[in-house]
């Protein structure tokens, strides 16, 4: 008769939503970059070159988080540099879950040679390193932006594959979807009427658990120069650009490293709240 | 056993095929590397004399065999730009990679697991909880933010540590840190995880029960039992390892493979990072294999299985 | 005091265990719930006390409270125990509740041995049985050569024995894991085992070998044991002396023979009636309380079908042959 001591509550959530409050506004900073960016994010003004941040000395409020080397407004190149960002992730995010969703379903549905083969597939997606896979397919395919995408989406599906097939495999056994398959329901309208919805969450979850991970990979290649190409603003790149210049102007590294990490800290511990308290719910 | 064992076996090779596949395709269809050799253009006899030469008219699964039948005679090509052997111009940088990673590996396992065992313990304390805090830190923030920040600090800031080349044992400290940082934030949070389920482990109860002391029952009973899914992390952690080092070594100006790497790619010398991504696959697909094969001999319930 | 064999009785000794009201509470996180509501127990030495009850009713909370084993090492106690559970030693006696951490390590490594539910997983899978013996061996100040091991693993009757200390736990069957757990036990010569449902987990015909090793031990040894299990017939075949738990609290308790032919509580009769087996089945209706919602005065009121108006208030004890029951009902 052990007695099944429930974990104690999940910390107040007041940090979760001032979590989720941050987030949005940066999301929504880097959104509206064209209306409230106070310079042209390419502009380049030689006349202000590498100016500190308004608190530093010297500082300006013309340029409230420093210029670069060109003399390019920082801040502005942060907003822009978000927005980026987070349009190479989101759409990279879509295209590998429905890529993986896609094959997942087939996987689930189709059952036999088709199952192994896409399973194989994902076994060797799994052993082979991401950033090797996007180093192959840039070199091969070029930097324009929706080669990271595609690529980002290649190197991310096979985790949506396995999700989508397990939840097949479990939601085939349930009555509503045999009773659908006895009334001579298809596969494919079993799968888009009864299998699908009941995906919705744990997608959801994944989606978002996947997110930072995604936009590290994008900040990396730009960092590492093979990713965005200039003068398009990106967090990476200009971390990257800024390397040379740590001596004289740290923050032309400085400033989109800050931004990138709040961006990533903020989605982890948005990601580590939402599943403790998932667990909780789990453990009554 | 010896079952599970063969399939572990032919997975390796399966995945080592396709990687060897890529990397042909890669090469193959990136264009022919004439343009490069010959920017100014080529008569369309010169280019058929070239292919003729070049093995490029043949068709392509026999260009594959040829492909393949160099690689195990050790031909991997030269680079298109210096013309170099390409297996030389890794060889000459292999040490610097291997040095910083091995390092860095080294430092993540003295510190990441204690710090997760101790906070699995000692859950209340403040000093492992703002450890585990600090991890939650290392584990979000990419290497080269890390780095750059090190740099900033240590290098600028208390100019007590140079941050770039590698002249001196200096040299090391920080970039080894860098690689280490995350990679201490994952085993830590790993370690604590798996040892906080080993704690409520049943066994652990008995243990308790004989009367023995805490420091005992902590070794024998708990730490013991969490290595085990540790050697999975480990395993991964040197796959880690190799990605991390292209951007430590991008960020301190390294002579490692990392930067041949990402050389070879912004400049499209398909030789050498065919070659960059064939190893790398190898070493990854073969530590995976060694892992599991730790794994087994750890643990005897799957040891002695059949 | 009744005993199963004149021969092991000490009259006029103290008791083994004295138990007064034993107190076990839970804090969860917004509330704090009572698994055991004051029991009050004596144990014999040498006597097996059985306790039975519902799952929920306490008894192994019970029991755990005298080796302060509720939840696992390392993890911050949510477990409250209150009142006095005194253990009879040489010199003097130990009070068990609030006792220091050493004391409660030597207690546990010389004085009481568990047995915990569950057999398949009780045991290190990493370490191999032998050693476990040995630890436990040590623990109690024994030597733990090889020979010690070997005659503890014997005297369980462990087959094979010899070629086994270096088996490790997945190599044993269910039956014979708890073997070597009951090995590690008789390794304190303990004066009290607790076995807490020892044979749940097993099938029936292990469970028969598991009992009668318990029963040998007890007779070679001399040593007390607390069985708690909800298996009626375990308890009719062992127990000298039989509790019956509702709710956290002991509402009857009597030699078993008595208990078994002559139940005074109508939660003993409807346990005793409810018998899978019986000819004239008589169903329990109803559920136990939950704990946050026991009921004022007696717990199982709202299910005995002789509740009166008297029954809100809590029960009286009324002495019965060699026991006593906790019921208005009896007062009369």
């Amino acid at each position: 008769m052990a007695l099944a001591l429930p974990r104690p509550r999940a910390p107040a959530n007041a940090g979760l939503w001032l979590a989720g409050l941050l987030l949005t506004a940066i999301v929504l900073a880097g959104a509206f970059a064209p209306l409230i960016a106070p310079h042209e994010p390419n502009a380049i003004n030689m006349l202000s070159r590498s100016a500190p941040p308004v608190w530093a000395d010297k500082g300006t409020w013309a340029h409230p988080l420093g210029t670069d080397n060109l003399g390019r407004d920082l801040l502005s190149r942060a907003l822009y540099g978000v927005r980026t960002s987070f349009a190479i992730a989101t759409l990279g995010l879509i295209f590998s879950a429905v890529l993986g969703i896609t094959l997942g379903l087939i996987s689930g549905l189709a059952g036999g040679l088709v199952d192994r083969l896409i399973m194989g597939l994902v076994d060797v997606f799994i052993t082979l390193p991401n950033l090797l896979l996007l180093l192959c397919g840039i070199a091969l395919l070029g930097t324009e932006i929706w080669v990271l995408i595609v690529m980002i989406g290649l190197v991310r599906w096979e985790a949506y594959a396995r999700l989508v097939r397990g939840q097949v495999l479990t939601l085939r056994e349930e009555p509503f979807v045999e009773a659908s398959r006895t009334l001579g329901g298809s596969g494919l309208r079993v799968a888009l009427v009864h299998i699908l919805p009941n995906l919705a969450s744990p997608l959801v979850v994944m989606l978002t658990l996947s997110f930072p991970l995604v936009l590290l990979m994008e900040a990396g290649l730009s960092f590492l120069g093979v990713g965005v190409q200039p003068p398009t603003a990106s967090l990476g790149r200009m971390i990257g650009d800024g390397r040379d210049y740590l001596v004289n102007a740290w923050w032309m590294s400085g400033v989109p490293s800050l931004v990138l990490v709040a961006i990533t800290l903020l989605f982890q511990l948005i990601g580590d709240g939402v599943r403790d308290r998932i667990d909780v719910r789990a453990h009554g | 056993m010896l079952r599970f064992m063969t399939l572990r076996l032919l997975r390796a090779i399966a995945t080592m095929a396709v990687v060897l596949v890529i990397a042909f395709v890669t090469l193959r269809y990136s264009g022919t590397p004439f343009e490069r050799m010959y920017p100014e253009g080529l008569t369309p006899e010169h280019q058929a004399a070239l292919e003729a030469k070049l093995g490029l008219d043949q068709p392509i699964w026999v260009q594959f065999q040829v492909y393949v039948t160099n690689m195990l005679q050790g031909d991997f090509g030269r680079s298109l730009f210096t013309g170099e052997r390409v297996w030389v111009i890794y060889a000459e940088r292999i040490g610097a990679t291997v040095t910083i990673g091995g390092l860095a590996l080294l430092l993540a396992i003295a510190l990441g697991v204690p710090l997760g065992a101790a906070a699995a313990l000692y859950r209340h304390n403040p000093l492992t909880q703002a450890g585990m805090g600090l991890a939650f830190l290392g584990y979000a923030v990419p290497h080269f933010v890390i780095g750059i920040a090190l740099i900033l600090f240590f290098g600028y800031y208390l100019r007590v540590l140079p941050s770039t080349g590698l002249l001196t044992p200096e040299h090391y400290i920080l970039p080894v840190i860098t690689l280490a940082i995350p990679m201490i934030a994952t085993i830590a949070r790993f370690m604590r995880a798996a040892m906080l389920d080993a704690i409520t482990a049943p066994h652990v109860m008995t243990a308790a029960g004989k009367g023995l002391g805490d420091g005992a029952i902590a070794r024998a009973h708990i730490l013991r039992n969490a290595m085990i899914p540790l050697i999975t992390v480990l395993g991964l952690e040197i796959a880690a390892v190799l990605n991390g080092s292209i951007f430590v070594e991008a960020v301190f100006s390294l002579p490692g493979v990392g930067r041949v790497l990402v050389g070879a790619v912004a400049d499209r010398d398909f030789p050498v990072l065919q070659f960059g991504v064939l190893a790398y696959a190898a070493i990854v697909v073969a530590v995976s294999l060694i892992i599991d094969l730790l794994y087994v001999a750890a643990d005897p319930r799957v040891r002695l299985e059949g | 005091m009744v005993c199963a064999t004149a021969s092991m009785c000490v009259p006029m000794a103290e008791p083994l265990i004295t138990a007064r009201d034993v107190r076990v509470r839970f804090r969860l996180a917004d509330r704090t719930i009572e698994a055991v509501r004051g029991v009050d127990i004596t144990l014999e030495p040498g006597e097996i006390l059985g306790i039975v009850g519902e799952s929920g009713s306490g008894k192994s909370s019970f029991a755990k409270a005298f080796v302060e084993l509720h939840g696992p090492p390392f993890t911050r106690s949510r477990t409250l125990i209150n009142g006095s559970i005194r253990l009879a030693t040489d010199d003097g006696g130990i009070e068990l509740v609030g006792a220091p951490r050493a004391t409660m390590r030597r207690v546990r490594a010389q004085k009481i041995a568990m047995v915990p539910q569950d057999a398949l997983s009780g045991l290190n899978p990493l370490i191999p049985i032998g050693r476990q013996v040995a630890e436990a061996l040590r623990a109690a100040g024994s030597s733990a050569d090889s020979r010690s091991i070997l005659a503890l693993l014997e005297e369980v009757q462990l087959r094979g024995a010899p070629a086994r200390i270096g088996a490790f736990p997945h190599q044993l069957s269910g039956g014979e894991r708890q073997r070597v757990i009951i090995a590690m036990a008789l390794a304190r010569a303990p004066k009290l085992l607790i076995a807490d449902e020892p044979t749940t987990a097993l099938d029936v015909t292990v469970q028969a070998q598991i009992l009668s090793l318990i029963e040998r031990l007890r007779e070679r040894h001399g040593t007390a044991v607390l069985f708690i299990t909800h298996d009626l017939d375990v308890i009719a075949a062992l127990a000298d002396r039989t509790a019956v738990f509702y709710a956290g609290e002991l509402v009857e308790i009597a030699p078993t023979r008595d208990l078994f032919l002559d139940p005074r509580h109508p939660y003993t009769r409807a346990l005793l009636a409810s018998r899978p087996g019986l000819a004239k089945r008589a169903r329990l209706i109803g559920t136990a309380p939950d704990h946050d919602a026991t009921p004022p005065g007696c717990a199982f009121a709202p299910r005995c079908p002789h509740a009166d108006a008297r029954c809100t208030a809590p029960p009286p004890t009324v002495p019965r042959d060699g026991g006593s029951a906790r019921c208005w009902q009896l007062a009369a």
